[in-house]
């Protein structure tokens, strides 16, 4: 296991010296200013407490973790409450985990998220996990970072619908939130920037690594069947119709332990776009169509699939590359257009068996993490 | 404000003073790479921009990145400087990674620059390794746990293409050891000083992977060579980007 807390406590002990003298120049400027008493000095607040960030040794060594937002214990514990707030949003009725629940991998089990009032989102709900990779969230990339992209879910309305402004009012209502926002940055600091913050501290730790394929990658070859080792040979190999050999054609995509490269593409579901997906942030012609590659990870989990959940089963999904690729797609990419089993070569579909099809399925079952669904550091908090 | 409060306020500029203070005074300095990358005349750009190849075929691109290792400070009495565990990561489409910097060179005047489009066969087959070598740069192969050195994708009307479609994808990923190109520019001013960290300016021509002004006979006809993946196709294309993928602008000596 990769430990990142090293790191976490040098970027923290900067902080905190940088903290101690404002403190020292404060005290000292109040003195002069003074009626001349001797002064009580004041104890500086505690500073919060580096978190350990445990990575699986088979991810990649680089997250992304901002230097003006390092996690701390205390930080990660507000945003877990944030996390299951519902008076962030207007009528109280729901939080960022009603479309995200654990269970689920921090999915909805929906097609299509159910925000206030029951407005639909014209998107399926993601999967949180490992997202402290990614450079850029949510279907189409708009969102630079967690801390901007917190920001959406909790204005947009068609999901919670409340100012961050309003938020701050009603959290301010609360002497616990109070607390809490005291303890994570420190005295007066329950503002919109910190609560966005603590939001993304928490949705940082919550890193899934421990799949049975995890244990397989870390050197464990009995956790996985023949049929599912097979299903990681078809997923990881991009097949030609040439001796290379058989393939599902995956991989180019889903690349790596974190079954992502993070890039947005156009996997042919459609012949024209009623979601422009990455054009929408962008306005590029080339970039319609294209949605983010999202990680596999606890995908038996997370169905229904696709950016506009279409697929209800892993089954469905197969059957979309296998058989039912939209070929006159503008932008489709080129990894799906030259990816074919066929002895005739580029030009034709993936052409997988059904027994090929059911091995992959196989495989991505692998994925689950029953441990990351019940990890009681994720869960409703209870104090 | 008094005294006190004005040597509080300093002090966090005089504890960085400090640690400037310990890396003055290095022997070494530093050489750094600055990529343009360019299809023909034209900047690359993922825009769906349609480039022309010498044969007339068009084609776009939609990803180029490529690993460039083993960097060497030339001297005139025909030795080098080899920077140690010089490993990078070029991304067209990341601005950052077109930006390299060789560090802790020793200061002495070269006069030339080598470096490798690939992995060397030793780290090529050392299985999955971390920093410009993770194996999550979208640059491995899980299958036979070796890099792919250079990476172009994109799409072009004369590849072959299942009918529907209109264009064809080219899917150029080189690599294996074998074809590991060593890269060369002698005769340039590469001075560095205690004040100077000179900056080579290459321009990186995505057209050279296909068209070989020197072999032509190496040019690619995308009808019948749009998808490579190692193995036999990639020697040809190794060749051509050897022999004009990158040009030298201009040395800046900084």
């Amino acid at each position: 296991m990769r430990n990142f807390s090293s790191q976490v406590l040098r970027r923290t002990r900067g902080w905190v010296a940088g903290g101690l003298v404002g403190v020292i120049a404060v005290a000292a400027c109040s003195r002069d200013g003074g009626s001349g008493d001797v002064p009580t000095p004041t104890p500086p607040p505690a500073a919060p407490t580096p978190y350990a960030l445990v990575l699986p040794s088979n991810f990649p060594g680089s997250p992304l973790l901002p230097a003006d937002n390092p996690l701390t214990v205390e930080g990660v514990d507000l945003g877990r409450h944030l996390f299951y707030e519902k008076t962030l949003s207007v009528d109280n009725s729901i939080s960022c985990a009603s479309c995200h629940r654990q269970s689920l991998a921090f999915t909805d089990g929906l097609a299509h998220a159910v925000g206030v009032n029951g407005a639909r989102h014209p998107r399926s709900a993601m999967s949180l996990s490992n997202l402290l990779w990614d450079p850029l969230l949510t279907w189409d990339g708009t969102s630079a970072g967690l801390e901007v992209q917190a920001r959406t879910p909790l204005t947009n309305a068609i999901e919670m619908h409340q100012t961050l402004a309003a938020s701050v009012v009603k959290l301010q209502a609360q002497p616990a939130y109070v607390a809490r926002f005291a303890k994570a940055f420190g005295a007066g600091a329950l503002t919109e920037d910190n609560m966005l913050k603590a939001l993304a501290q928490f949705v940082r730790t919550l890193v899934s690594g421990n799949s049975r394929y995890d244990r397989y990658r870390r050197g464990d070859r009995s956790v996985l069947s023949a049929d599912e080792v097979r299903g990681l040979q078809l997923f990881i190999t991009h097949p030609t119709g040439t001796a290379i050999g058989r393939g599902g054609n995956c991989a180019d995509c889903h690349a790596g332990d974190l079954q992502t490269n993070h890039l947005f593409v156009n996997n042919g579901l459609d012949l024209t776009f009623t979601d422009l997906g990455r054009a929408v942030p962008t306005g590029l012609p080339s970039d319609q169509g294209k949605f983010r590659i999202p990680s596999l990870r606890n995908i038996a989990l997370t169905g229904p699939y696709m950016h506009d959940g279409r697929f209800a089963t892993l089954e469905d999904v197969l059957a979309h590359y296998n058989e039912h690729i939209q070929y006159g797609s503008l932008n489709l990419d080129p990894n799906i257009l030259n990816g074919t089993n066929s002895p005739l070569g580029i030009g034709q579909p993936l052409g997988l068996t059904d027994t090929e099809k059911k091995q992959i399925v196989l495989f991505l079952r692998t994925l689950t993490d029953s441990t990351f669904i019940q990890d009681p550091r994720f869960s409703q908090p209870t104090d | 404000m008094n005294r006190f409060c004005l040597w509080a306020l300093l002090l966090p500029l005089a504890i960085s003073g400090c640690k400037k203070d310990e890396a003055a005074g290095a022997d070494t300095g530093s050489v750094s790479l600055e990529m343009t990358t360019v299809v023909g005349t034209a900047p690359l750009a993922f825009d769906g921009t349609s480039y022309t190849k010498s044969d007339g075929q068009t084609f776009r691109v939609t990803k180029f990145k490529y690993l460039l290792s083993n960097v060497q400070l030339l001297r005139a009495d025909g030795t080098a400087y080899t920077a140690p565990d010089s490993y990078y990561l070029v991304d067209a489409a990341q601005t950052a990674t077109q930006h390299l910097v060789v560090p802790n060179v020793p200061l002495a005047e070269y006069t030339g620059l080598r470096f490798v489009v690939g992995v060397d066969a030793a780290r090529n087959t050392a299985g999955a390794q971390t920093g410009a070598l993770d194996p999550n740069n979208d640059l491995y192969w899980d299958w036979t746990a070796g890099y792919v050195f250079l990476k172009m994708e994109g799409t072009s009307p004369q590849a072959p293409h299942p009918a529907a479609a209109a264009e064809g994808g080219l899917r150029f990923h080189i690599g294996d050891n074998g074809i590991q190109r060593t890269i060369t520019f002698a005769g340039i001013p590469l001075a560095v000083t205690a004040t100077q960290s000179p900056a080579v300016h290459l321009r990186v021509n995505v057209l050279a992977l296909f068209d070989n002004a020197g072999a032509p006979s190496k040019n690619i006809d995308f009808s019948k060579t749009s998808e490579v993946m190692g193995g036999a196709g990639a020697p040809a294309v190794a060749d051509n980007y050897a022999a004009g993928l990158f040009t030298m602008e201009r040395v800046a000596a900084n």
